[in-house]
């Protein structure tokens, strides 16, 4: 078969696999909805209870894997690709780390004031915003000055590091409530923002931010050959850098505010597509990562709250216990092809 | 047709900072047409001399000239259009990648940022396929190829190209002896039939007089000197080159 026809195929396959994962998310929860209604609601003729649940809960739940799924895999691609390394991610900057930090600043000061109960989405938002923003801004900073890319990288794993520190001295000495409070943020969730401008805030950032993606193509796909190959195509470095660094930084802030810190999925997608499709050209990847995301996301999402254990399950535990099988399956299936 | 100077050298000093220089007082120059050899030893300078030739150094003091203009002066897109090259480094993702997707990469000076190549595009692609010869492997995957291969594969990406001047540093190392010959009588029929200025790197001096239409010879000093073909002088070339060691090098080749 045609390489190109069976990418399409992939492709075709991915966005079916999400139409259905996206009403099996909407039907399924703590109440089952037939998904005649499900299929009624959507299309916009459904009534009732089950209307009002699919509007305003299962449906903005489910859009929200959908897209955050999508923005970190396709951030962890940038990320693999702009540090050649296999293990980067999106949270290698210290994005997430920065907005774990606010947080819990946020929560542990706020509890301790006694105003914890008035702390809303909103100020989270605000506060994980604000974290992110300033790791990026030094991350800025030091690019200016390091030439090489592992120095960069180094800087990011060593934030994420100073700010964990961080964050365990305020667990250490903050109340059983608070960190409570702050543990359950950083399980992520996709239910905390469901409705009003500010999901569509996040929507906007994330669907933007994933199209502008595309037009790096070029950029991504030169750096495959390494940063000398890719300035005699005319790729200018540095500028190309901060471009993927600060679009990487503000899509996972934005996906960190909402959902908290997914954890895996910016990590395990694009490898797995790599294996699935045997190519390294971001022309190919870029997209099928993008969809392979909330694909993966929307069934960690399901899976999480089919209550296997009698509960629901933290998302991200769900993510790492579903995915990283998958990953080691899929290097060991082409580990033939991954040595050479 | 005809040899012209295409890119000039002009009292240049590489290294990487004052302290540093490496190369003193270069002047040299690339012709359309022909194909020059930069020989040396290692550590002589070499890989600094290539690395400022194709601007991805700034000379110490001194120019570079590539056409009227100085290549300091191009704008990085304005410069792969004039300058192609041919590295050592290897990133292990090149593996997942078809050999037709790294020639076209070629292309992506004149390409929009999403990559896609026009017709003319792919029509270039070919060509530098089927002038390297390498047509029948095109759809394999790089990590299925053999060494002298890829390095055809990487000549291929830069005649795609479509630039006046090609450098290649090192390109004969890790190949065996056969490959070896086969590149270097490719790259000469390549500056012969493209009207291409070819300047490569290489320690493999045998090979280097034998098809370099010039050589940039580095002698011991680190200073360098220009020859031409015939080279009348052979086992003085050895001498700069290798110095002590050279009786050894000459008795080998039986100079």
């Amino acid at each position: 078969m045609n390489k190109n026809s069976r990418y399409f195929i992939c492709g075709v396959g991915l966005l079916i696999a999400i139409v259905v994962l996206f009403c099996a998310n909407i039907a399924m929860g703590s109440v089952h909805i037939p998904i005649s209604e499900v299929i009624n609601s959507i299309t916009g003729s459904g009534d009732g209870i089950y209307d009002i649940i699919i509007r305003e809960r299962r449906l903005p739940e489910a859009t929200s894997a959908i897209i955050a799924g999508g923005t970190l895999a396709v951030c962890g691609l940038m990320m693999q690709t702009l540090f050649h390394n296999p293990l980067a991610d999106p949270s290698i900057l210290g994005i997430s780390s920065g907005s774990t930090l606010f947080i819990a600043i946020l929560t542990f000061c706020s509890t301790a004031l006694g105003i914890g109960a008035i702390v809303s989405p909103l100020w989270q938002i605000i506060a994980a915003t604000a974290g992110s923003m300033m790791v990026l801004l030094f991350l800025l900073a030091v690019s200016r000055r390091v030439v090489s890319n592992t120095s960069l990288l180094i800087t990011g794993i060593m934030t994420g590091y100073l700010t964990s520190a961080l964050v365990s001295i305020l667990q250490y000495s903050g109340s059983e409530n608070a960190n409570f409070a702050f543990v359950i943020w950083t399980q992520g969730s996709f239910s905390r923002v469901v409705s009003g401008e500010l999901f569509y805030i996040f929507i906007s950032v994330c669907i933007v931010g994933v199209t502008a993606v595309f037009f790096l193509i070029r950029t991504l796909n030169a750096l495959l050959l390494g940063e000398n190959y890719a300035r005699n195509m005319g790729i200018n470095i540095k500028r190309s850098r901060n471009i993927i660094i600060i679009l990487t930084a503000v899509l996972t802030a934005a996906v960190t505010a909402y959902c908290g810190p997914i954890a895996f999925i910016g990590l395990a997608v694009p490898h797995i597509v790599r294996y699935m499709t045997r190519t390294a050209d971001r022309r190919t990847l870029v997209p099928l990562t993008a969809l392979a995301g909330s694909v993966i996301t929307l069934l960690c999402a399901l899976i999480a709250k089919l209550e296997v254990f009698g509960y629901m399950l933290p998302i991200n535990a769900v993510t790492s216990l579903i995915g990283a099988p998958i990953v080691i399956a899929a290097i060991f299936k082409n580990s033939s092809f991954n040595e050479q | 047709m005809g040899n012209k100077k295409i890119m000039v050298a002009r009292d240049l000093y590489t290294g990487y900072s004052h302290k540093q220089i490496v190369c003193k007082n270069i002047n040299a120059h690339l012709d359309t047409g022909s194909l020059t050899c930069l020989i040396g030893r290692n550590g002589a300078g070499k890989s600094t001399l290539m690395r400022t030739m194709c601007g991805f150094l700034k000379p110490i003091d001194g120019d570079i000239f590539l056409g009227v203009k100085r290549i300091k002066d191009y704008s990085q897109n304005a410069l792969s259009r004039e300058l192609s090259v041919v590295l050592t480094e290897i990133i292990s993702e090149i593996n997942y990648l078809s050999v037709r997707s790294v020639v076209e990469m070629g292309r992506y000076p004149y390409c929009n940022c999403f990559a896609r190549l026009s017709n003319d595009d792919h029509q270039k692609v070919n060509q530098a396929l089927k002038t390297v010869g390498i047509e029948h492997l095109s759809g394999k995957s790089m990590a299925a190829i053999s060494d002298g291969q890829r390095q055809k594969v990487m000549i291929a990406r830069a005649l795609a190209q479509d630039t006046r001047v090609v450098i290649l540093d090192e390109p004969l190392s890790f190949l065996d002896m056969p490959s070896r010959i086969e590149i270097m009588s490719l790259l000469k029929d390549i500056a012969r039939s493209h009207d291409k200025a070819i300047l490569l790197s290489s320690h493999d001096i045998e090979l280097a007089l034998h098809y370099a239409d010039s050589l940039w010879v580095i002698d011991r000093d680190s200073h360098i000197y220009t020859a031409t073909a015939p080279y009348t002088d052979r086992s003085r070339i050895i001498d700069d080159v290798f110095g002590v060691q050279s009786e050894s090098v000459k008795d080998f080749l039986k100079l």
